[in-house]
């Protein structure tokens, strides 16, 4: 009986036990949340960010290792003249009363009369290769002129192959002579020619390209075109396309 | 299912002692991944880390190499440049002298080309004038015949002047470049 009258424990041993038994998972958890910020996170993205910087130099390195193999094979002095040619072909710069010269050298070369030649402005160009980088700008003329067919034919003809180049875009012949000149038709007739020419200009790049950015070499077929542009003539140098002849007939019947 | 026989207070502790062992080994086992865990990446940053310093010494030696290219590489973007350009005028010239001489030499005597036209596409139209349909007929054909460099050739207009006595007619085509 005295025993059932002692009153059981109500302490506070179970709450300390309680604190006891979750201060340690508590603190581990605190001290991971810690370390996770303020030492697993940052370390991880520095490990991937250098992991990625490496891969990008990895590859830049590839292509450095590339472009020092493509530069050391070049022959300087023949790339110094290529650039010389090219530089009259394609100039760096717009230069209207040039390529005016240039039209009316060959006009005069062609033994045809030059009526009228006007300088139409400047126009962009997007290259065939559509990169941004290669694009180039042209200078618009408009010619006309009178002479035989013959003549016109063959003025065409190295109206294409003078150094700086020369794109003719449209040509209308016609029939007679301007009013108060001669009036004659037909084959050995003159007739008036109007044509619009264009000339390409482009600017040296003001940078070159990053240490990494893959350079080729000059092809076979570039190192052709160049050796082709290289033989047009220019203003400066005598010569040019010899007048031909003219035509005495057609060709025969096909019927 | 065995009977304890222990007081309720005693077998409260005994629980809570219980837990406490399962929750202590449960927090050492976890501290001890945290910190493997932070171990494994350290001496994985450090490998990272000598690797990416070996590759910005092996770029920056490249680097070098490639500056002392540098005449030679403005040389050669240069004439890359302007090859590129040259090109693609080259590229789209028509041969608008040989055309003239063509349809010249195909008309002959007996066809005066009176207008040639020939747009930037080179789309062509003629208007001449022949001294006889047969003439006439010879011209066409040599311009429509296969293997020609003339395409879509269409005889627009065809009447007779009866002033001059002879034909006069409208022709249209297209150049197409025959490799």
């Amino acid at each position: 009986m005295a025993q059932s009258k002692v009153k059981p424990k109500t302490t506070i041993v179970p709450k300390q036990n309680a604190l006891m038994t979750w201060l340690l998972p508590i603190g581990v958890l605190l001290f991971t949340v810690v370390v996770g910020f303020l030492i697993v996170k940052p370390w991880w993205e520095d490990t991937q960010t250098k992991r990625n910087e490496s891969a990008d130099l990895k590859s830049k390195i590839t292509n450095m290792v590339d472009k020092i193999n493509t530069l050391s094979q070049q022959d300087k002095a023949l790339l110094e003249s290529y650039s010389v040619d090219l530089e009259i072909a394609v100039p760096a710069k717009a230069h209207p009363p040039k390529i005016m010269a240039t039209i009316e050298n060959e006009v005069v070369k062609a033994n045809t009369s030059l009526k009228n030649i006007q300088f139409s402005g400047v126009s962009s160009e997007a290259t065939t290769t559509g990169d941004e980088n290669n694009a180039g700008q042209s200078i618009l003329v408009q010619v006309s002129l009178q002479g035989e067919v013959f003549q016109i034919a063959n003025l065409l003809k190295n109206l294409q192959e003078v150094k700086p180049l020369l794109k003719i875009m449209g040509v209308t012949i016609a029939s007679g002579v301007a009013s108060g000149d001669d009036e004659s038709q037909g084959i050995s007739g003159s007739k008036t020619v109007g044509f619009s020419i264009e000339a390409p200009f482009k600017e040296l790049p003001s940078t070159i390209a990053s240490e990494s950015t893959v350079i080729n070499e000059v092809t076979d077929s570039e190192r052709d075109l160049i050796d082709q542009i290289i033989g047009y003539v220019s203003l400066y140098q005598s010569g040019g396309g010899p007048v031909g002849d003219l035509y005495q007939s057609g060709r025969p019947n096909p019927f | 299912m065995a009977i304890n026989l222990l007081p309720k207070n005693l077998q409260s502790a005994q629980r809570s002692n219980s837990i406490r062992v399962v929750t202590n080994a449960v927090s050492f086992i976890f501290l001890v991944l945290i910190l493997s865990v932070v171990i494994i990446l350290m001496s994985y940053r450090f490998t990272v880390t000598r690797e990416y310093n070996d590759i910005v010494k092996r770029y920056d030696d490249y680097k070098k190499q490639v500056d002392n290219y540098k005449d030679a590489e403005v040389y050669l973007t240069n004439v890359k440049n302007k090859v590129n350009v040259a090109k693609s005028f080259i590229d789209t010239q028509s041969p608008y002298g040989d055309i003239v001489e063509d349809l010249q030499l195909n008309a002959g005597d007996q066809i005066q080309l009176n207008n040639i036209a020939l747009d930037k596409d080179v789309n062509i139209t003629i208007d001449g004038s022949a001294d006889d349909l047969a003439s006439l007929a010879r011209f066409y054909k040599l311009l429509n015949k296969d293997g020609s460099n003339y395409i879509q050739v269409s005889l627009n207009r065809l009447s007779f002047d009866s002033r001059e006595y002879n034909y006069t007619f409208a022709l249209s085509m297209m150049y197409q470049k025959i490799e």
